[in-house]
């Protein structure tokens, strides 16, 4: 039987070091190009965006700091307070929406299976085109004269709506991607339908449950991690809207399409204020991130 | 014993039973009616756009303001589409978006794999951390970064280049996440083997592991391509130079004309979704599963 | 030479130690077999023997030489894997010559020595085949053939035959021993079966909980289990095992349960006495083969209840209740034993087993031998 160990433990640790440390520089070696571009693009100018929003100047003049004078513009601009107001109101608007008909078409495509395939080509089709091409197209449908829109109204007897008008404006841009996204959240609560287990469904049967008490007591509940996911996200790409608006409105008429990453563009791209745009652009992200949390609990705790 | 004498007889409970059955049918099928007309109401809704801008491509810009409007064009007229394949840049935008899309998603093919070998097969301080900080900049919005990354860009002199245009597509950490994911499912011992068969760490990863993850690579190939694409926003600030346009500014250059050519900007957005088109109908299931990737794994 | 020399080898995972300071000599040659429940850090064991697993505390050798720090493909060992491991984009010919390859070997070389390999394990048909087209024997050979064609001095092979049905086991466990005495080499064999352990292995190591709970040539530990853990775990059925306590009956020791006693042999005397002046709990242990039985009074013999008979064709396995204890017989097929009848036992003193009240048997040494629930290893 072998006795004792015949390397002292200093030198154990000595020759370990050398042979771990040559396999941890491979690993580095092999995560290294992703993590560089992930901290030069997204982790430093992060960072750097709240450095910036403290200062004035950039592109046209040289940079100096101004404190919180930025801040200071920002709540004191009316636009800006409009774009935060829009776009929160555009959120409200466009995403229990597209939850809503996209939970109620998921529920539908569920049971069917003749057409099915075709059902989910078709739906996801809008949601594969660039926001731009999505909003030439409304462009047309909104037209006063032969968008499909107003086709349809005339037709049914009501008179033909101003879609850009200043009332109208946001509910057309809500629209829009309602229309662009319900695809895609259809696939994916059909997704997250598909996956919950048939047998409680037949217990429930076999019980007595009615349909929509199936629905109400055992889809929502399996479903609620599903939401949660779905309305991070979703908040977090609505809150940047941007595309639709400049195509469509470019934040008119009356600023009642102002969005908040469409303030930041026009601060910094029209203005050259880079100071206000990236006071705006840290606020979206601060936003962004409290949102995030704050749903993450709440939908976490409450059931 | 007694046997209770039926209370009807068998033809009566024949009738009855198919009475039932009648009215169960017809419950199902008006369930059935009710269902496909909403999913064709949405379909329509979908797709008729889409129609209709086809129709329009179609059609000579002064026949536009006819009402009311003609669907199907007959004849169908090709000029706009000959003026847009001849407009000169418009070839140039449709290269132009070719070489971005594809130069980020080779570039990511290569690097996201490396990274995703990395995290789920090798061990190393630090690798969760490093692993979370990189899903945590999933929240990142572009719109927050982009001052930042303009003057960055800007400074490098990469404005209106590939360069510059290639950059931020670079950075997505969901190829890292969708990688790592799908390798740590492959069996353990397979690189063991491989290990102690002689090969080196590296031959590992691009001659056993990355063949095998052929699905998690198609996956992100269509993703990362469609989302190159699509993008809007960051070309619009880095490439203002009509020659360096994508195809999505460029079409959006359009509409900033005074008079607009809604014939021939039809024709573009058909040209440019044409290719989306038929690349989903041909991998639908890899497009779905591109765009859900995320979804679904958190 | 081929000789593995593992040293107070320990492996911590975060707060476990899956393998708690385990020494073993493997010699030159030999067939050693790791025996052990799930978990008990066998595999653990052999993977850091192979490389691919960091050893945490302690050393290997191979033949004289450190190999803590070396990379598995320069530890001369070659590894069979549970589930084969086979590449499966790679044809058998590609599978079995991949280690040559990975070594820089010339092309007729790989070529001639892929074929005799293929022609000892009988895979000369196959060679242009994937593994998802072969059977699990033929893929099981396979990997056989991948760890053979480099010639190694050490074969690890962790549970190689726990994926083939029944039969097939049987019939490759032979052709596994053949190869061994043909090819050669010292083999570090991981089982969960114990009679794979016994008919294959020169010697082999009962493990638990990381930690290393007997070591004998197999008939040895089948007739001495150094606790009751291994003598339970050991031999199938189980021995069956009876509590109770040591007693001075009129100068003879006896073991005494509720409802029965029997007198100690001679051979137990001694180590029973240094019992007596401490813990008198103690336990008996009597294999299935040396309990005899009778439907009738016989002298010696205790009073006890058939519970349950199972005839098996060439054993009869019968269920008894001695006391408020249970027991197993085994005997051959007989017509005079009914259920729930009476029926007289006597076990065959000379091999009876004793163990402590901590579960090691009485005539092991004490300092070396680990108690059956123990996670703490014992230092030599």
């Amino acid at each position: 039987m072998a006795t004792a160990m015949r390397l002292s433990r200093a030198e154990h640790e000595r020759l370990a070091r050398g042979f771990r440390w040559r396999r941890y520089l491979l690993a580095y070696l092999f995560i290294a190009p992703s993590m560089f571009f992930l901290l030069l693009v997204l982790l430093i100018p992060s960072l750097w965006v709240v450095y910036l929003s403290f200062h004035k100047g950039g592109i046209l003049e040289p940079v100096r700091f101004v404190g919180l004078a930025n801040w200071q513009t920002i709540f004191k601009d009316r636009v800006a307070l409009l774009a935060i107001r829009n776009t929160l109101l555009y959120m409200l608007m466009a995403i229990p929406t597209v939850f809503a008909i996209g939970l109620g078409l998921a529920l539908l495509l569920k049971r069917i299976i003749l057409g099915n395939t075709f059902f989910k080509a078709v739906l996801y089709f809008p949601t594969l085109t660039p926001y731009v091409m999505a909003a030439l197209i409304w462009t047309f449908i909104i037209h006063p004269e032969f968008g499909v829109l107003n086709v349809l109204l005339r037709l049914s007897g009501f008179n033909p709506l101003n879609w850009l008008s200043p009332d109208l404006a946001l509910v057309t841009i809500a629209m829009l991607e309602v229309w662009r996204g319900v695809g895609f959240w259809t696939l994916l609560f059909l997704a997250a339908l598909i996956s919950l287990p048939e047998e409680l469904y037949q217990a429930a049967k076999v019980d007595g449950a009615s349909s929509v008490s199936q629905f109400w007591h055992i889809t929502l509940p399996l479903l609620r991690p599903t939401f949660a996911f779905a309305v991070v996200m979703a908040t977090i790409w609505n809150f940047q809207v941007f595309d639709s608006i400049i195509i469509l409105t470019d934040g008119g008429p009356n600023y009642s399409t102002a969005s908040v990453a469409w303030y930041v563009y026009k601060q910094t791209f029209t203005f050259s204020n880079v100071g206000v745009g990236a006071a705006m652009s840290v606020l979206m992200l601060l936003a962004i991130l409290v949102l995030t949390l704050v749903q993450l609990r709440l939908l976490r705790r409450r059931w | 014993m007694t046997t209770v004498a039926p209370a009807r007889t068998r033809g009566q409970v024949a009738e009855i039973r198919r009475a039932a059955e009648r009215a169960h049918l017809r419950r199902r099928l008006l369930w059935w009616a009710l269902a496909y007309s909403v999913l064709i109401v949405a379909g329509v809704a979908a797709i008729l756009p889409f129609l209709y801008v086809v129709s329009l491509s179609l059609k000579h810009t002064e026949s536009l303001i006819e009402y009311p409007p003609r669907w199907i064009p007959i004849p169908p007229y090709y000029g706009n589409y000959a003026a847009i394949i001849h407009h000169d840049l418009f070839l140039r935008w449709f290269l132009n978006t070719l070489i971005v899309a594809s130069s980020v998603t080779v570039i990511k093919l290569v690097i996201d794999p490396m990274a995703g070998y990395a995290f789920a097969k090798m061990d190393f301080p630090f690798k969760e951390s490093l692993f979370m900080l990189s899903l945590s900049m999933l929240m990142i919005p572009l719109a927050a970064t982009l001052i930042p990354m303009y003057l960055l860009v800007r400074g490098l002199g990469f404005q209106n280049t590939y360069p510059g245009l290639i950059l931020p597509g670079l950075a997505a950490p969901m190829g890292i996440f969708l990688l790592r994911t799908f390798m740590e499912q492959l069996p353990k011992d397979l690189e063991n083997a491989a290990r102690l068969d002689g090969a080196s760490e590296p031959y590992i990863f691009a001659r056993i592991i990355l063949p095998l993850c052929k699905p998690a690579l198609v996956t992100l190939a269509i993703f990362t391509f469609l989302t190159q694409w699509v993008a809007f926003v960051w070309p619009l600030v880095i490439a203002p130079d009509p020659n360096m346009f994508l195809l999505t500014t460029g079409l959006s250059s359009f509409k900033a004309q005074y008079r607009v050519d809604w014939g021939l900007v039809a024709a573009g957005m058909v040209l440019v979704l044409l290719p989306t088109a038929v690349a989903f109908v041909l991998f639908m299931r890899q497009f779905i599963a591109g765009s859900l990737a995320g979804a679904l794994k958190q | 030479m081929a000789r593995v020399e593992i040293v107070e080898v320990s492996k911590r995972y975060k707060s476990v130690l899956a393998v708690n300071n385990v020494s073993l000599d493997v010699r030159d040659q030999e067939f050693l077999v790791l025996l052990g429940p799930s978990g008990c850090g066998k595999s653990t064991l052999l993977k850091m023997v192979a490389g691919l697993e960091e050893i945490t505390s302690g050393e290997v050798y191979i033949d004289d030489r450190l190999v803590n720090y070396v990379a598995p493909k320069d530890r001369d060992v070659a590894m069979v894997f549970q589930n084969y491991a086979l590449y499966p984009h790679m044809t058998v010919f590609d599978n079995l010559s991949f280690p040559l390859r990975m070594a820089g070997e010339k092309k007729d070389i790989i070529k001639s020595k892929v074929a005799e390999v293929a022609r000892i394990l009988g895979l000369d048909g196959l060679l242009d085949r994937r593994p998802e087209q072969l059977s699990g024997g033929q893929r099981q050979r396979v990997a056989l053939g991948r760890a053979i064609i480099r010639q190694p001095k050490v074969y690890l092979m962790d549970e190689p035959l726990s994926n083939l049905d029944a039969l097939l086991r049987v019939q490759t466990r032979e052709e596994l021993l053949r190869l061994h005495k043909r090819v050669g080499g010292t083999v570090i064999y991981v089982t969960h079966d114990q009679v794979e352990a016994m008919t294959m292995g020169d010697r082999i190591v009962v493990m638990r909980d990381g930690i290393v709970h007997q070591v004998g040539e197999p008939q040895a530990v089948y007739n001495q289990p150094a606790n009751t853990f291994v003598a339970t775990f050991i031999g199938s059925p189980a021995m069956s095992l009876f509590d109770g306590q040591l007693q001075s009956e009129h100068g003879t020791l006896v073991f005494a349960a509720t409802g029965f006693c029997i007198p100690l042999p001679g051979r137990l005397r001694q180590a029973a006495l240094a019992l007596l002046g401490g813990d008198r709990r103690v336990t008996l242990g009597v294999r299935n083969e040396h309990v005899q039985l009778f439907s009738v009074p016989e002298p010696a013999a205790i009073e006890a209840r058939t519970l349950l008979i199972e005839p098996v064709g060439s054993d009869m396995y019968v269920r008894l209740a001695i006391g408020d204890q249970e027991c197993l017989a085994r005997t051959e097929p007989r017509s005079d034993l009914q259920e729930g009848a009476p029926v007289w036992v006597r076990f065959m003193l000379d091999k009876l087993h004793l163990f402590d009240a901590a579960g090691r048997n009485v005539l092991a040494p004490a300092a070396t031998t680990p108690a059956p629930t123990s996670t703490a290893a014992v230092l030599a």
